[in-house]
């Protein structure tokens, strides 16, 4: 008898529960008329869109959209991709560069010096590439602050004054971009022609330079290596500095979709970028004997350039934008 | 070296510079986001403020024909 | 302890934007900045729904994980609170977050963005509680003072419900289920990552 009440007493308790869950799907409500048939629901704009948008009191379109998911993927992006992006490629080409030094060592002249110099860029050359250079300096670790500052930086420095650091970061990052973006441009007009392929390019490709052969492919003013770096920095500055005028004046983008792709694509090239140069720095200071003279002082060894760039010297009279500076064919030594 | 120093001193001008003038150019939020009907310049003379005397001002010109007025009465 | 969350209704919501303005004063927010707004679906058209939008304060913030100074921090509420010494005006916790709740009103050198402002859920920030320098910063501590977010205490059709998540999901459920329709919790699934089933 108890347990007979129970099982009732049990059972009037569901049906209580149960009753109004059913009620909720089918029983009209007072009105008979159910708003919720005829109207959007959050899953069905999502699915449409992909976000969810709509009108609203404020002036301001991105305000409108009330949803965008896709944050949680610039989430996945930033935090867990990026992250892994920039330390291989910055770490893995610094060592590739220190094992290639030990190995192979710095490409030092063999020839011996001819006491002549040559002039190999000019005043208006090296100081556009200074320029440009000390701006890059400043942005690549400007900008690998954002990404590994809070990592690296962070535990060091103390929350208040690592923030102090990033703020000037930030404001040094966003300003060294002009100077940057002059110098790209004044680099890529005076330096295209001599950077446009040659027939000479596949076979120093093909020998990687002579770097392990210790031979001297021949070359016109810059070899296919340079030629390399120049388009490089020529594309791969010129996207980040479009995507980096997108991000820095928000304003002009339409809606978060494109600030967001604008900051993919900015960190992404720029970790390349910075694995490039460093490669480049590399090849310019301790790399290459006698290489780092071009850039500062103007003027190389007659012999070195007769052996790196033997065409240069042969064929063009060594040109440089100031016109050729010795005679079509120089006699031999 | 002279010419790297001179790149160097070069990239810091032109960024501080256009720096200065991006934000020199910029008006304050509140003219950047206010609508086309909002007045936030120029205020009446009548507004009730912090030096209300709690008397109403008269205009220069309505002030003299009721000063005349009021010597009638 | 309570699991502080936002649920609008949006089938009682009518775009009078009292939240908003309540907001808005409350808080002496800035020039241009809106820390709460209400946006309209299908506008005119049968089957219009407003909601009510500002910070969610989600489970696992998005806006904490991407920001570089790391200026995010959660209370034991679950509230998602900021610090605006800290944090750079980078802009990243505003492409992360999927409402885009964060905003930057003052422009900072070469009219970029300044510190980041967003719903406190009147809870305030890291500075001491009901002190000035919070009100200046980041405006009303209304919950050490033991209420609730003003935008949902104003809300003239009680469609804005702020408060624990359990007590508001079940208020919503007993809407539900007395009126027969609803149109869901908007926002819920992608801010806490569980739906209001009735």
């Amino acid at each position: 008898m108890k347990s007979r009440m129970a099982a009732l007493v049990l059972a009037a308790t569901l049906a209580a529960y149960t009753v109004p869950a059913m009620a909720q799907n089918n029983a009209p409500s007072p009105t008979g008329s159910n708003p919720t048939a005829q109207s959007v629901t959050e899953q069905q704009v999502l699915e449409e869109l992909g976000k969810v948008k709509g009108r609203g009191a404020i002036p301001d379109p991105k305000e409108v959209v009330l949803e965008q998911p896709q944050g949680r993927e610039y989430q996945a992006f930033h935090e867990r991709l990026l992250p892994w992006i920039g330390g291989i490629l910055t770490l893995g080409m610094l060592i590739a560069l220190t094992v290639f030094y030990l190995m192979r060592g710095p490409i030092t002249l063999d020839e011996r010096p001819a006491g002549v110099r040559i002039k190999r860029f000019t005043v208006a050359e090296r100081l556009t590439h200074w320029m440009t250079a000390a701006s890059f300096i400043v942005l690549a670790i400007t900008g690998l602050n954002y990404v590994f500052g809070k990592r690296l930086l962070l535990p060091l420095l103390g929350p208040e004054a690592f923030s102090v650091w990033s703020q000037w970061a930030k404001f040094l990052h966003n300003a060294f971009g002009w100077p940057f973006l002059l110098g790209v441009s004044v680099m890529a007009v005076l330096w295209l022609k001599d950077n446009l392929p040659d027939r000479y390019d596949l076979e120093w490709l093909r020998e990687f330079g002579g770097f392990f052969s210790r031979r001297h492919p021949p070359a016109r003013r810059f070899n296919a290596g340079q030629k390399l770096v120049f388009w490089s920095v020529a594309v791969g500055g010129g996207i980040l500095i479009l995507s980096g005028i997108v991000l820095l004046f928000p304003i002009s983008s339409l809606d978060i979709g494109s600030l967001q792709t604008a900051q993919y694509v900015h960190a992404v090239f720029g970790m390349i970028m910075i694995a490039i140069i460093i490669a480049h720095i590399y090849i310019g200071t301790i790399g290459m004997e006698g290489a780092s003279d071009a850039m500062v002082s103007g003027e190389v060894d007659l012999a070195w350039a007769k052996a790196h760039h033997r065409l240069w010297v042969e064929e063009e009279g060594a040109r440089t934008p100031d016109g050729p500076q010795l005679g079509r064919s120089v006699p031999a030594e | 070296m002279p010419v790297i120093v001179a790149g160097i001193g070069l990239a810091i001008v032109i960024s501080l510079g256009i720096g200065y003038l991006l934000y020199a150019s910029e008006r304050p939020p509140v003219y950047r986001t206010a609508a086309p009907s909002v007045r936030i310049d120029h205020p009446g003379e009548n507004l009730v403020g912090p030096d209300w005397s709690g008397l109403y001002k008269t205009p220069p010109q309505a002030s003299e024909e009721r000063q005349t007025a009021s010597q009638e009465d | 302890m309570a699991r502080m969350k936002f649920l609008c209704d949006s089938n009682r919501c009518i775009d009078c934007n009292g939240c908003v303005t309540a907001c808005k004063n409350e808080h002496d927010v800035p020039w241009g900045i809106n820390r709460r707004r209400v946006v309209t679906i299908n506008d005119g058209r049968p089957g219009e729904r407003s909601v009510s939008m500002a910070c969610m304060h989600c489970t696992e913030a998005p806006c904490a994980a991407v920001c570089p100074v790391d200026c995010f921090y959660t209370t034991a509420d679950a509230v998602v609170l900021h610090s605006k010494d800290l944090c750079i005006g980078c802009g990243y916790c505003f492409y992360a977050c999927p409402f885009g709740a964060p905003q930057y009103p003052r422009a900072g050198n070469f009219g970029s963005r300044g510190k980041m402002d967003k719903c406190t859920y009147c809870a305030g920030g890291p500075e001491p509680d009901l002190s000035k320098a919070e009100y200046l910063k980041y405006g009303r501590n209304r919950l050490a003072e033991g209420r609730l977010p003003l935008c949902a205490e104003m809300c003239s059709t009680k469609s804005l419900l702020a408060g624990d998540g359990e007590i508001i999901a079940q208020i919503f459920r007993e809407r539900v289920h007395k009126r027969g329709y609803g149109a869901g919790a908007w926002g819920w699934q992608v801010a806490y990552r569980e739906s209001v089933t009735a």
